[in-house]
């Protein structure tokens, strides 16, 4: 989790798989695979976006009968690059309820990280299905065994996290919470939590949660609360989860920005807005005068054109 | 003069034509938000309705009151929300839900795709400034119960059976088999199941997994395997805010995906375990489908159900199954 590159994490993560798939000791092995399956899931998942954001750009901007096929195209073959992303979050998912079944009882620290990383892989795992048209048929109950799974975590030492995970279920099935809370306050203080100690990931999963719900105001202030909240230095300790983080809330952002201009976000943690023309620089007065600037009269109106004839 | 002339006819467009160059925003209720499988279906839906003129924009609403409140408010020039909660845009539609109307995936098939492609049916889609863009199937509503010697309609007699409390056609259907309501919404409906509060609930497998359904068949429940009634989505526009033709080729292009939407349909009742599917009794099926029918009449005489799909159903089903014994007698 120390490392700060998505693009290496992945990549190690599709290399170790292999090599740990053929050691015989158990819970190492399916430790280290619970890493190296989400590692791999987060390329399969960075690259689906970028096919989605493609078509979300050719719907928006392309013309002509080519505009269809090239979104229809696009959301196909994200389709199919989610699938993977969700069939490798699944397994390292099944790793962790494996070992550690949903409970982290007498856990180390190291494998309390590993525990949590497994956590939002299943949510990740069902997140990706679902974008995939349900291809891998992840149990629609996953984020709620996930909510389980966290509450055995402590959420000062695991940056909100925790307390995020089980809102944003909450705030996704009806009834699903306990009575009394309210998912959307509590998924603002574990964002808040996390972003004090310079991890972005329960902000992250509110943005996340929002966009889902059409929450739109919640979205855009957690998308400039997390823009933000960068000026924080990221914890050491934590670096690729937070970079994960700010890989789900800019994706989030592209696609406002997307829909409002036709282009990715110029820069994260602002959004879009029309154009606030103001008052005329000029004041209420013609700048010109009644004069033409060029010394000539200005044309009469058209109406009064004495033979009709259209001016060139 | 020929300037002016342009310059209104094109002013005369923008203001009081239709606003497809402008775009639309269709508002689509699904419980599961954004990732939900109804709101995939509606994403395919507006990339293709790039085609027919539309530039569509889909928010999603995981609340249907708010979904309904902010389509009737203007917000939003299409609805995408199950058939039920449209009843008010267009009953004609709505009543393709009708109490045992469509007992099998099967003709489920043949009736809406048929409906949906052939120009006959065109005017029933059409509700004065409304039009119905298509329907998708999310399944059939079973009776879900706490102990499977409840399996036909003498048992629920005395029963505490939770329902939907906007959902008129489940309530007057506890009512006629003298079950006890316990109303319920979508927050509460898996505590009442699962808790015991309720010892049935007539639900969608859909429905199962999301609520953990299980905890409530846990002991001896089941599924009654007859099909109450077909939930569908439907797709209510705004006529006017949409270009000439859109709805048509919304509804081919709907009727295409009904396999689509059938494999999830599926799928969810996959998920649950052969051993909580119950058949109804064969020697019972025949007072249940009487009670149906009775009640699909009272429905219709208070207006909430539409004649004239009540009676194209009829013909379906006969012309599915000659033998039914609906068939002499043309009641509907």
């Amino acid at each position: 989790m120390e490392l700060d590159d998505l693009g290496v994490a992945c990549q190690f993560g599709q290399t170790v798989v292999g090599g740990v798939r053929s050691t015989t000791q158990k819970n190492p092995a399916e430790q280290a695979l619970i890493l190296s399956y989400a590692a791999s899931g987060i390329c399969a998942e960075l690259q689906a976006r970028e096919t989605r954001l493609s078509g979300q750009l050719a719907l928006k901007n392309q013309a002509g009968s080519g505009r269809v096929a090239s979104a229809t195209d696009a959301r196909l073959v994200s389709q199919r690059e989610y699938a993977v992303a969700a069939q490798r979050y699944q397994t390292a998912w099944q790793h962790t309820v494996s070992v550690y079944g949903l409970s982290c009882d007498r856990m180390s620290n190291k494998e309390q990280a590993l525990y949590l990383v497994g956590l939002i892989a299943g949510d990740l795992s069902l997140i990706s299905d679902t974008a995939s048209g349900s291809r891998v048929g992840v149990p629609q109950n996953t984020i709620l065994e996930v909510a389980r799974g966290a509450a055995c975590l402590d959420d000062a030492t695991w940056w909100g996290v925790p307390s995020a995970l089980q809102a944003a279920a909450w705030a996704t099935v009806p009834g699903s919470g306990p009575e009394g809370v309210d998912p959307w306050a509590l998924l603002e203080t574990a964002a808040a939590e996390g972003e004090s100690q310079g991890v972005r990931i329960a902000r992250a999963l509110q943005v996340f949660a929002a966009a889902n719900a059409g929450q739109s105001d919640v979205l855009e202030a957690a998308i400039q609360a997390h823009g933000a909240a960068l000026q924080t230095p990221a914890n050491p300790a934590a670096q690729l989860l937070d970079q994960y983080a700010l890989s789900v809330s800019l994706f989030e952002s592209d696609q406002i920005w997307i829909a409002a201009e036709g282009h990715r976000t110029r820069e994260f943690g602002t959004l879009p807005v029309a154009p606030d023309v103001g008052e005329d620089p000029f004041g209420s007065e013609d700048p010109f005068g009644s004069d033409d600037p060029f010394g000539e009269e200005a044309p009469a109106d058209e109406d009064e054109s004495s033979d009709g004839e259209e001016t060139p | 003069m020929i300037h002016r002339f342009f310059l209104t006819l094109l002013l005369g467009f923008s203001l009081f034509g239709k606003t497809a160059e402008a775009g639309q925003t269709v508002c689509v209720y699904d419980p599961a938000g954004r990732t939900g499988f109804a709101f995939g279906w509606l994403e395919a839906w507006q990339i293709a309705a790039a085609g027919w003129g539309g530039d569509v924009t889909l928010k999603p609403y995981t609340d249907e009151d708010t979904a309904i409140n902010d389509f009737d408010a203007g917000r939003c020039d299409g609805l995408a929300a199950t058939g039920i909660r449209l009843q008010k845009y267009n009953r004609a539609a709505y009543t393709l839900e009708a109490l045992a109307g469509i007992p099998d995936y099967t003709l489920l098939k043949r009736v809406l795709v048929h409906m949906m492609t052939n120009a006959n049916y065109q005017s029933m889609f059409s509700s004065g400034d409304y039009e119905t863009g298509g329907i998708y199937p999310l399944g059939a509503v079973y009776a879900f119960v706490s102990d499977r010697q409840i399996d036909d309609i003498g048992d629920f007699a005395g029963k505490r059976i939770a329902a939907m409390e906007y959902d008129q056609t489940s309530l007057l259907v506890v009512e006629r088999v003298g079950g006890v309501l316990v109303p319920v919404n979508l927050s509460n409906l898996s505590a009442s199941f699962n808790n015991g509060a309720a010892d049935a609930t007539f639900v969608p497998a859909s429905a199962y997994t999301p609520f953990e359904l299980w905890h409530g068949l846990e002991g001896g429940g089941a599924v009654v395997r007859y099909p109450l009634l077909q939930v569908t989505m439907q797709i209510v526009l705004r006529d006017a805010q949409f270009p000439d033709g859109f709805g048509v080729q919304s509804r081919e292009f709907v009727a295409g995906q009904f396999d689509t939407a059938m494999q999830v349909v599926n799928n969810a009742e996959s998920e649950i375990p052969a051993s909580y599917w119950v058949e109804m009794p064969q020697d019972k099926i025949g007072d249940f489908e009487v009670l149906m029918q009775r009640l699909r009449i009272e429905l219709r005489d208070s207006g909430r159900y539409d004649a004239d799909v009540l009676r194209l159903l009829r013909k379906a089903r006969c012309n599915a199954d000659s033998s039914r014994w609906e068939c002499a007698e043309e009641l509907e």
